[in-house]
This record gives C-alpha cells, structure tokens and sequence, in this order.
C-alpha cells in the first residue's frame, strides 16, 4: 500500500507539472506581447508627433 | 473529361523528367538497400519472428524510401518559379495533384517491385504465393501514402525543415494505410488465405477513397492559399 | 469582455479543480483490487476526452476558416491544438505510473494508448508546422489543411486500432475501466471530466486572447513598416 502511493504521488505531480508550466509559458508569452505591442503603439506616436 | 486529360499531362511530364536524370528513383533505391542492411544488424534474418514481422519491415522501407520521391515532388517545382507557373496555368489543382500522385505512385512501384525480390532473398521470405493479390496490395498502400504525401509535399515545399516535416506530418495521418497494408503482406508471406483479413483490405480501399476525395477538395487551398 | 469570461472560467474552473481533488481522495471509495493507484483513473482519462474533442474542435474551427477566412476561426483551431496537446500529454504521463504496479508494465500499445500517442504526434506535429512558417494567411491556411486531413486521419486510426490490436494478446486489466464500476466511482469521474472541459475552456480563452494580441501586433507592425 505505501508502495501504490509512490506511484500516485509521481503521476500527479507530473500532471501538475506540465499544467503549471503550461500556465507559465502562457504568461510569460502574454507578457512579452504586451511589451511589443506597448512599443510598436509609442513608436507610431512619435511619428504622429513629428 | 479535362481533369483527366490534365492528370495525364501531369503525370507522363514528371515521370519523363525523372526518367532523364533517374536521379529520385536511385536515391531512393540506394537508400532501401541501406535501410536492409541496417534491418540486418537490429534482427536476425534467419530466425522464425522475422518470419512474423516481414510484412512490416518490408513496408518500413517502401515509406522511407519512398518519402525520398514525395519530397521531391513539389521540391522539383520551386526551381525557376515552376511552380508558379503550374499554378498560374489552366490546369485547376486537381490533375495537377493526380498527376504528381500518379507519377509518384509508379516511381514507387518500381522502387517497390525491385526491393521485394531483394528482401525476399535477404530474408528468405517467399513472396511469389498470392502474388496478384501482393501487387493489388501494393498499388492500394502505395496510392494512400502518395495521394496524401503528394498535397503535404505542396503544402511544405517553402517550409524550412521540409524534410524533417514531411513525415512527421504524413506517417500519423495516413497510419491506417500502413496497419492494413502491414498486416496483409504479412498474411500472404505466410502464405495464409487472405480471406479472414478482408477487413483490412476494405480499410485501404476506404482510406483511399476517403483520403483521394479530401485531397482533392483542398489542394486549390494549398496551392493558391 | 472577454476577459471577465476568461476570468470567469478560470475561477469555476478552479473551484471545480478543488471539488474533483476532495471527491478523488478523500470521498470515492477504495478499489477493491488495485488500491490506492486506481485514483490516477480520475485525472488519466478525462483529459484524453478533452484532447479528443480538441481535434474535432481544431477541425471545425479550420473548415470554417477555410470557407469563411475570418482569422477568428484560425485563432481558436491553433488555441484548441494546442491546449489539446498538453492534456493529451497529461494523459500519457499519467498512464504509466498506473501501469507500472497495476500491469507490471510501463507502455503497452493497446487501441487506446496507441491512438493517445497518434493524436500527440498530430498535435505537435501541427504546432511545429505553426512555428515553420512566417506567412500569416499561409500559416493559417496550411495549418487548417493538416488540422482536416488529422483529424479525419485520427478517427479512422482510432477506429482500425480497434480492430488491429484486438487481434494479440493484451494483457488483462484488473478492476478495468468502466467495468462494473461501483455508482461513487461514476460521478466522480463524470465531475472529473467537467471539471477538464471547464479548464479546457478556461486556457482556451487564455491562448485565444494571446493569438488576437498577436494578429493586432501583425496588423500594427505592417502600419509602421509601411509608414517607415
């Protein structure tokens, strides 16, 4: 019985895992759009401006 | 009918510039002989199991070899803007997909109708017991994997990594083609009666039929865009 | 407004994720021949349903695209892949850390986990696909291509791995999935599959979102290239 919960243990920690790191890319790529999209906005203000 | 007329057009064009270098159809040679050779060393060609397992060896070298010639399809086609001007042409996509296809399928059968006397010989496989019905099995496995690796050779050829895609991209899709196509050579190797494995024998022709018609339907998207 | 309903998704998402984790441990009962690892059943299959509808979401969602051209429709293809692509990974993660002490064996290629690792490979075969190529539109229209010809391509390998793998030994499945399941055992897992398709939805929305600031960035770095 100890034994069986080893292997319930590594199973869901690597579902966890994969969903968590799944979740973080997903941040992470969001993050760095925003950060593109905030530039390219303030770059075509400045040509408005000139 | 045009469709007909123009699959036909097609094909004979390819096949005869194949014909003049023959530079595919040797490579693609070469490469089964190496694919054997290798076999070799993983299984022992004497022992009964390999006996078991020939059909899908045998198949193992046909689609690796044979992705070689598919590749080449459209790739020959990006030299000098060809392909532009395929497409720019009368010809609707439809023939000049059929056409790719059916030339590939006969550069496939010859790279496929040489390799098995071959494999027979290495692996002491008798192949001649139910031979109309090998060849039979042999035109519907071909045609399936051409038919669906000729639109994935247009529809990667200005992908980079083209090679590497291919095949990750046709061998899932069309992996019931080569189950059935497997699991009949097997049989008639073994020189059993095909009549129990006729469901198999249905599954390729479905696929066939199924995979041809959704060829067809899209290679104007993967043409045009 | 469509980040309140992401938001929304998310937070029922995790409400139900804390449901199904109280029901599989502490509420369902005990497996009579397989203990405490028949659990993983509750969060091993579910996902492979999720992943499956994934694809026909995919191949719905890339017919349309193709009739009608509305990036919207490319948006949720990719979203649904690729979300379908880690659940189905969770699912053949999963699988083996219950085969191990139940079957003694890590991997068998049986109908199902074949077909579970077919629909993989299509899976990130398409996000490679995705990443190969530069072209907006022609990204879109290849990708909705192979999303058709997958799919369809799936069904049929799911179907023929039935037929195939019935034909060689198996080995036996202790308690089996499915098999006179005791009544607990039914509604968790039915509570459990809930609880994936409303996470389904949740990252969907997510990737979605992701995939429309994308095309804007597109749409804006055109205007400033063009300007320039």
């Amino acid at each position: 019985m100890e034994e069986n919960f080893k292997w319930l243990w590594y199973a869901f920690s690597a579902a966890w895992v994969l969903v968590v790191a799944y979740l973080f890319s997903l941040g992470r790529r969001e993050s760095k759009l925003r950060d593109e999209l905030e530039s390219l906005k303030s770059m075509i203000e400045e040509r408005q401006r000139k | 009918m045009d469709v007909l007329r123009g699959t036909l057009i097609i094909a004979l064009k390819d096949l005869r510039v194949e014909l003049r270098s023959k530079e595919v159809i040797n490579a693609a040679l070469s490469f089964a002989l190496v694919i054997l050779l290798l076999f070799s060393f993983a299984f022992d060609p004497s022992a009964e199991e390999t006996r078991e397992i020939a059909g899908g060896l045998l198949w193992l070298v046909f689609i690796f070899a044979g992705i070689l010639v598919l590749n080449r399809s459209f790739a020959r086609e990006t030299v000098n803007d060809c392909l532009d001007g395929l497409v720019a042409s009368p010809l609707s996509g439809a023939p000049i997909l059929l056409g790719k296809a059916v030339s590939n399928t006969v550069l496939l059968l010859v790279l496929e109708l040489v390799t098995l006397p071959i494999f027979g010989i290495f692996y002491n496989v008798r192949w001649t017991v139910g031979l109309g019905w090998l060849l039979l099995v042999l035109l519907l496995g071909t045609w399936g994997l051409t038919v669906v690796g000729t639109l994935f050779s247009a529809l990667t050829v200005n992908v980079s990594l083209r090679e590497a895609m291919l095949p990750l991209l046709v061998f899932p899709i069309t992996l019931p083609i080569l189950m059935a196509a497997v699991q009949l050579t097997t049989t008639l190797f073994s020189g059993e009666p095909i009549a129990p494995d006729m469901i198999w024998l249905r599954v390729l022709i479905g696929c066939d039929i199924i995979f041809t018609v959704l060829a067809g339907a899209l290679v104007e998207s993967v043409l045009v865009g | 407004m469509k980040n309140r309903s992401s938001a929304i998704l998310a937070a029922v998402s995790g409400v139900m994720l804390v449901i199904t984790l109280y029901l599989t441990f502490l509420w369902v009962p005990m497996e009579r021949t397989m203990g405490v690892v028949q659990r993983i059943f509750y969060f091993h299959v579910p996902p492979f349903f999720v992943a499956s509808l994934a694809i026909l979401a995919g191949l719905v969602a890339s017919i349309r695209f193709l009739i009608t051209r509305d990036y919207r429709f490319d948006d949720l293809a990719v979203s649904a892949i690729e979300v379908g692509w880690v659940f189905d990974s969770i699912n053949l993660v999963m699988g083996p850390f219950w085969a191990r002490p139940v079957w003694g064996i890590w991997w068998t290629w049986d109908a199902r986990l074949t077909s579970a690792f077919v629909l993989w490979l299509m899976f990130a075969g398409y996000l490679i696909l995705r990443r190969a190529v530069a072209d907006p539109s022609a990204r879109a229209v290849m990708c909705s291509v192979v999303v058709i010809f997958q799919a369809v391509g799936g069904v049929i390998v799911y179907m023929a791995n039935r037929w195939w793998r019935t034909q060689h030994p198996q080995p036996v499945m202790a308690g089996g999935q499915g098999s006179g399941l005791d009544p607990r055992m039914w509604y968790v897992f039915l509570f459990s599959l809930a609880t994936m398709l409303v996470l389904f939805g949740a990252l969907l929305q997510i990737r979605r979102r992701l995939e429309r600031l994308r095309r804007e960035i597109d749409g804006l770095r055109r205007t400033v290239h063009s300007e320039a």
